[in-house]
């Protein structure tokens, strides 16, 4: 309970973040920014909610944004109108043609089902370690890409199911991005964060001292899937429209960039991280289309963007390979700084010594 | 209290560990020696279920344990030291003693065991707080005991303790090993260096090529030069 308390209280301040973001934007944003902001917490949802799985588990997961999409097309499928469906996917299978939710039933619906297949896949994957679960996470990708794309009769295929209603706005997209970091923090403090840690680190070890491995492991899996589909509903709430390509390589590598920049062992890492690609993405985005400065206009530089991701893994691969944060959280940070500054204010430590003694 | 039988460890075709047999009574400190390569690691690690084991069974105070996952063998009380002193390096000490209690549900407990090996390891109340990669070896072997006791085993495996340590170091631990002795705890000690393990030991086994080539009482097998010599002083296996 204790360690509960301690990792919701040092949730506060990113989460302080978020809001103090949320009303800047609220007050002072244009329509566009408002856009921006939100697509922001949507990818922030999804990094952290992969964070929980590669930060505890040393695992890399290419494999987080099927569930993205898998929460995606399944809140679409149950919300959109009856009418509309007739005309999309008439054919579709369980009768899921004449089913209809509202959006809050819907989202658990989507968030359970996402688990469920989350669930289903971790069996496999919690026996194997290393380069192994890492192919296979790809594999999944992979496979749920295919079925959306193959499954014509429900996911319509490669052209997009649109009419989801458009209900969701930045307040709920800031609201599950703190909910996805106080998830993501109180694992990480857990017993079981901890020993998942342990056993990243050094998995024989973890074990000697009789650390449950693979159980934890499938617990972070199962976790992370819930968080990512949150992000998933969220992007299919606010656009109105899903197709299969939102959900592939590009979006896996766009979160795979934050996620590693800010340091993938640490939640306010993933924060820092999608801060700042998401920063640099916009920017590289206005400079794609030739943007005109000081009466200077830059010519266009069409893939500008993808090639700043792609900068991005591989600048700090090369400098810092922990990414910004390493092992750090905020708070941790924070108690340095004040350690420093104790003993810089009270001189060196044997003087004080000597002078509480006389 | 632990009985091995006729044990077989195998990589693929390669048999690390061929048809071992051997058993540690309670009380006992009981050293099994030999040299890189005999198979003792592979051994020990079956023994408590990292590694499988392709036949053969083992036997903890009077319960089957061949079958059983490490982090059931640890809740019966019996724990491994691995090999190179595997501590959590970017965790701190203090978490690295937590996740040796990782089997334990006694939190109360466990924060008393916490202080009472502090108490024993002064160094690591020093150090209370810093990750555990800024001790030096001696320190992070001690570490590394502590957080085996953390899961109060009744019989604790050490594989090498002494490896790559100064001598004073080497000393140190093998005098803190007489001191748990006398807390009642049993050991097997897994060593290369066998004259200083045969002085705490009470019987000792000997291992080349993946099979026992020699057991005895521990004076008797530090008086036989020839064995020494031939499996040990050399280092090569029969």
């Amino acid at each position: 309970m204790n360690r509960l308390r301690q990792s919701l209280i040092n949730s506060l301040f990113p989460a302080l973040l978020v809001l103090v973001c949320i009303t800047v934007v609220h007050f002072f944003a244009e329509p566009f920014q408002v856009r921006v902001a939100y697509v922001f917490f949507m990818n922030l949802t999804i990094a952290i909610g992969l964070q929980i799985f590669m930060g505890n588990t040393g695992i890399v997961s290419f494999g987080h944004i099927s569930f993205m999409g898998i929460g995606s097309y399944a809140v679409a499928i149950l919300t959109i109108p009856l009418a509309m469906k007739r005309i999309l996917i008439p054919d579709a299978p369980f009768g899921l043609a004449y089913v209809h939710l509202s959006i809050f039933p819907a989202c658990v619906v989507a968030i359970a089902f996402t688990v469920l297949i989350a669930t289903l896949f971790g069996f496999v994957l919690k026996r194997l370690t290393g380069n192994a679960a890492e192919i296979l996470t790809l594999a999944l990708l992979v496979i749920t890409h295919v079925v959306f794309i193959a499954w014509i009769d429900l996911f319509r295929g490669p052209r997009a199911l649109y009419g989801i209603p458009i209900v969701s706005t930045l307040y709920w997209a800031g609201a599950a991005a703190i909910v996805a970091i106080v998830i993501a923090k109180a694992f990480r403090d857990s017993e079981g964060g901890l020993q998942l840690r342990a056993s990243s680190e050094n998995l024989l070890a973890a074990r000697a001292m009789g650390v449950p491995v693979e159980k934890l492991r499938f617990r972070a899996w199962i976790l992370s899937s819930g968080v990512v589909a949150m992000g998933g509903i969220l992007h299919a709430t606010f656009l109105g429209t899903v197709g299969p390509n939102s959900y592939y390589f590009d979006q896996t590598f766009l979160i795979m960039a934050m996620v590693i920049l800010g340091g993938m062992r640490s939640v306010s890492g993933a924060i820092i991280g999608t801060a700042l690609v998401a920063a640099g993405s916009e920017l590289a985005r206005t400079l794609e289309n030739g943007p005109v400065i000081f009466g200077e206009k830059l010519p266009t530089m069409f893939g500008l963007t993808g090639f700043f991701l792609g900068a991005v893994i591989v600048l700090s691969m090369i400098l810092r390979r922990d990414g910004i944060m390493g092992d750090d959280e905020f708070e941790d940070v924070f108690h340095r700084w004040m350690r420093r500054r104790k003993e810089e204010n009270s001189g060196k430590p044997s003087a004080v010594s000597t002078s509480s003694a006389s | 209290m632990l009985q091995l039988k006729n044990i077989v460890v195998q990589y693929g075709v390669v048999k690390a560990v061929r048809d071992v047999s051997l058993h540690v009574g309670k009380g006992e400190i009981v050293s099994l020696l030999g040299p890189n390569g005999a198979g003792k690691t592979s051994l020990v690690s079956a023994a408590v279920g990292i590694l499988p084991k392709a036949a053969g069974t083992v036997t903890f105070e009077g319960r089957n344990i061949t079958r059983c996952a490490v982090e059931q063998v640890v809740t019966f009380g019996l724990t491994l030291t691995p090999e190179g002193r595997r501590v959590f390096a970017d965790l701190s000490v203090a978490e690295n003693l937590h996740l040796g209690a990782a089997t334990r549900k006694d939190r109360a407990e466990v924060a008393e065991d916490i202080d009472r090996y502090l108490k024993m390891f002064p160094i690591l109340s020093e150090r209370f707080h810093q990750t555990a990669k800024t001790l030096s070896g001696g320190e992070q072997q001690m570490l590394a005991i502590a957080r085996s006791l953390m899961s109060r085993p009744k019989l604790l495996m050490l594989d090498e303790p002494s490896l790559g340590l100064a001598p004073r170091i080497v000393d140190r631990i093998f005098e803190l090993m007489i001191e748990l002795k006398k807390t009642g705890l049993t050991m097997l000690v897994v060593e290369q260096n066998a004259t200083e393990a045969l002085r705490i030991s009470d019987r000792g086994y000997i291992m080349a090529g993946g099979t026992l080539v020699y057991e005895g009482e521990a004076a008797a097998l530090a008086e036989s030069e020839d064995l020494m010599e031939h499996y040990l002083g050399g280092g090569v296996a029969a």
